[in-house]
């Protein structure tokens, strides 16, 4: 057909598909702030990473765009299914991102929401995390073994401050739901000054989420080779680390819904600002031990984070 | 303690069976003793707290030699001892000290010589199933 | 749950091949299985191959960053059996590459510490400086590694007046920032929480297992070639020897990053003694190696290293015997393990600063 009528076509197809259902749940889904806005965020703050780390240890670092250059070049590697392995072995990876990309479609800037969805972000969160452990386990080493029970514990370690300081949150802004906890900070103002003690416990538990020194234990590469990461390359590797990096964008981007929202734009800011906060805490620390780890999260941060929901409910 | 008074007492405890002795430049002191009689002496370097360096073994033809190298401040001891290559039979002083464990171990696979009573005589640096005795001179 | 897991040959946090079964209940070390000679090359038998002259070369080659102590060990024991005394000046000359040697090794290790408990910018920042060392190394000697300073009765190479400012330059760098890498080892709290109380060597073993280096020196047992059985020219500086009494790896690491500041010292030192002495007068001529037999003994940065040499009058040594010091202190490892979590195998393992080329050469 003559090119010029393709204009007019779609343009007729879009109002008639629009009068037909609703376009938006597509585009929160797909689009902003779904898999496509998600991506760019994932591979911006991976790079950004890289560069900052390499910055700041004398190094040039690799462009910011690289983790979508090794992506790619990862699609294109054989990978090597152990033959001790199981069939989890391949769909751990692809539930972990499944499940960490559910969570932005939730987000305030765009986004759908249902009351109660923050529960769901909890619960698909941990999948994410039990995914990485599973993976560790189906891969058939002890080191990923290793890995896999590291990364149980410390889930179990850091469930108690960050299920506490999510409900003390949820408490304070009589709601459920991403989009009322983001609307009681938009009348009320943010959330860090008014409940400092479960902002401190949850950025805590940050770096031990998202695979971070200090906290980086299950993925300790100098000690377990990798830990759940070990065995796995090729497609296996891109989607399982990419996963990793979504992880990266969602959590912080939860941080700054739950304690930091003002409005769309400082969201993104503040999200990056937070980043950056990270990536320097995690330069200048050692890797802790699993037995630290777990009495900082259960003594300190828990009781941190216990205060703030008795001060809120009283 | 010095060279000579070394020397002295070790003939005091040994009487004729101390071989042969040398005394080099720097402290250096080599001292030859009769199989079998080298444990007396070991145990004597232990209550002194010698520290023990390493277990050489040579090929002397048709003798084939360990020499066990010892600090015994400000000495530096060589103290020798060999058994014929058709029975080169050697008792161990692992007991005495443990690190010798995995020097005789070498001395074994690299030498040939069978150290009698040690607690673990398998292979240490050759393949485990290795037949030859590499430091011979053919 | 019981395991075993297996560390090595491959593995991230050993920069040589050597196996290392530990078996686990949990993550609590029950047991160690200690498995060499992955690298092993018949040194020793192709040094009855080889020229006194040549066998130099050999031994340097054993290991790369020990390069200096193996040629060292070889050449005193050699001039020892033709019982030839070098010169004041070479002894000054070897001692001056030596402490250099020393102190681009402890970087390293230090590095290397940094990058197995989790901290890569520490790595970074070590290795940044230690490119400061092995500059001044180039410019002496001509290479970073191997230096080919040493031949039968003294030194190849001169250091002349034009080489000396450069180096206190770099030395005067070298020790700003070791001082603030100790600074950060001991107070940065998760470097704290990962290296003090783990790996403890007590004193009593240390000594029964005869350590050597700063593996021992660590634990409280005071052993050190350069004060013990002085060589080269270590009884005419005054520097001091490093000895901490908890055997930990905090305490290995202390002892390191310590004798760093008195190399320092030492070869400062020595480029004073130097400007007394006549240049050019670096070697005695050796003719012929006579019959005889001796040790020449020689502090590496890992500890003592040991050649036996025994010549029987030909071009062609009779025997040589090398022993360096991670023989010694490999054996020490089980005992370091046992009781410690599997987070703390790999620290450990590293922080006797093990160089297996050597062991097993």
């Amino acid at each position: 057909m003559f090119p010029y009528r393709w204009p007019v076509l779609i343009r007729v197809s879009a109002v008639r598909i629009g009068d037909l259902m609703d376009v938006q749940p597509f585009i929160s889904v797909l689009i902003v702030p779904g898999l496509l806005f998600t991506s760019v965020m994932a591979f911006l703050y991976a790079g950004m990473y890289r560069k900052v780390r390499a910055r700041m240890q004398n190094r040039r670092g690799p462009p910011f765009v690289q983790p979508f250059y090794d992506f790619i070049k990862l699609l294109s590697k054989d990978s090597i299914k152990p033959e001790k392995s199981g069939m989890l072995f391949t769909w751990a990876p692809i539930i972990a991102l499944a499940s960490v990309l559910i969570v932005p479609i939730l987000f305030p800037i765009g986004g759908l929401s249902f009351a109660g969805d923050l529960i769901v972000v909890i619960y698909v969160l941990n999948v994410s995390a039990i995914m990485l452990a599973v993976g560790g386990f189906s891969s058939g080493s002890p080191f990923g073994a290793v890995g896999g029970s590291r990364e149980v514990t410390q889930l179990f370690a850091y469930e108690l401050p960050l299920a506490i300081s999510m409900v003390a949150v949820a408490v304070k802004a009589s709601s459920f739901s991403l989009v009322g906890i983001a609307g009681a900070q938009e009348a009320g103002g943010m959330f860090f000054y008014q409940l400092p003690f479960a902002c401190i416990a949850f950025l805590s538990i940050i770096p031990a989420k998202i695979g971070l020194q200090p906290f980086d234990i299950p993925e300790a590469e100098q000690e377990i080779l990798g830990g759940p990461f070990v065995e796995y390359s090729g497609y296996r590797l891109a989607i399982f680390t990419f996963a990793n990096q979504v992880k990266y964008f969602v959590v912080i981007s939860l941080a700054v819904i739950l304690f930091f929202w003002r409005n769309w734009w400082q969201f993104l800011i503040t999200g990056f600002l937070l980043w950056l906060l990270f990536i320097f805490v995690k330069i200048i620390s050692a890797r802790v031990k699993t037995d630290q780890s777990f009495v900082f999260f259960w003594q300190y941060m828990g009781i941190l984070a216990l205060v703030d929901l008795v001060r809120v409910v009283i | 303690m010095e060279a000579e008074e070394f020397i002295e007492k070790l003939k005091e405890l040994l009487g004729r069976n101390l071989l042969e002795y040398h005394i080099g430049r720097r402290n250096r002191v080599f001292v030859k003793v009769k199989n079998g009689y080298h444990r007396d002496v070991v145990s004597w370097f232990q209550e002194m707290q010698a520290h023990l360096s390493v277990i050489s073994s040579v090929d002397l033809g048709d003798e084939l030699e360990l020499v066990y190298h010892f600090e015994i401040r400000p000495l530096e001891v060589g103290l020798k001892t060999s058994a014929s290559k058709a029975k080169p039979h050697i008792e161990t002083i692992s007991d005495i000290y443990p690190s010798a464990a995995w020097y005789e171990r070498e001395a074994m696979e690299m030498m040939g010589i069978v150290v009698v009573n040690h607690p673990d005589p398998r292979h240490l640096f050759l393949p485990d199933d290795y037949t030859e005795f590499p430091l011979r001179r053919y | 749950m019981d395991m075993v897991v297996q560390f090595g040959p491959q593995h991230l946090a050993l920069a040589e091949p050597e196996r290392f079964k530990v078996h686990t209940e949990g993550e609590k070390v029950v047991d160690v299985e200690v498995a060499v000679g992955y690298n092993h090359r018949g040194i020793e038998k192709l040094a009855e191959r080889k020229t006194f002259e040549q066998d130099i070369l050999l031994v340097e080659r054993i290991c790369g960053i020990c390069s200096m102590s193996h040629p060292v060990a070889f050449t005193q024991a050699v001039e020892d059996i033709a019982g030839v005394d070098i010169p004041e000046r070479a002894n000054y000359l070897r001692m001056i590459i030596a402490e250099l040697e020393r102190i681009h090794s402890h970087l390293l290790w230090a590095g290397i510490a940094a990058e197995i408990i989790g901290i890569e910018t520490l790595f970074m920042y070590i290795w940044k400086d230690r490119e400061y060392v092995l500059d001044q190394l180039e410019i002496i000697t001509g290479n970073r590694n191997h230096y080919a300073w040493n031949t039968i009765g003294g030194c190849r190479k001169d250091i002349t007046e034009k080489h000396i400012p450069p180096l206190l330059t770099a030395l005067e760098v070298v020790e700003r920032r070791t001082e603030y890498y100790i600074d950060a080892f001991l107070r940065n709290r998760t470097i704290r929480a990962r290296l003090v109380g783990t790996g403890i060597l007590p004193r009593e073993d240390a000594r029964k297992l005869c350590t050597v280096g700063p593996t021992a020196r660590a634990s409280g047992y005071a052993v050190d070639v350069r004060k013990d059985d002085p060589h080269l020219a270590y009884d005419k500086v005054d520097f001091a020897e490093i000895v901490l009494g908890e055997g930990d790896n905090m305490a290995r690491a202390k002892v390191r990053l310590l004798e760093i500041l008195e190399s320092v010292k030492i070869i400062r030192q020595a480029a004073k003694a130097i400007k007394g002495l006549p240049e050019g007068d670096i070697a005695v001529p050796v003719a012929e190696i006579p019959p005889g037999e001796s040790v020449g003994r020689y502090e590496a940065p890992r500890g003592e290293v040991f050649h036996y040499v025994k010549s029987n009058g030909t071009f062609y040594p009779e025997r040589v015997k090398v022993r360096a010091p991670t023989y010694s202190n490999i054996q020490a490892v089980p005992t370091m393990l046992m009781g410690d979590t599997l987070a703390d195998v790999p620290i450990s393992l590293a922080s006797i600063d093990p160089c297996f080329c050597c062991t097993d050469r």
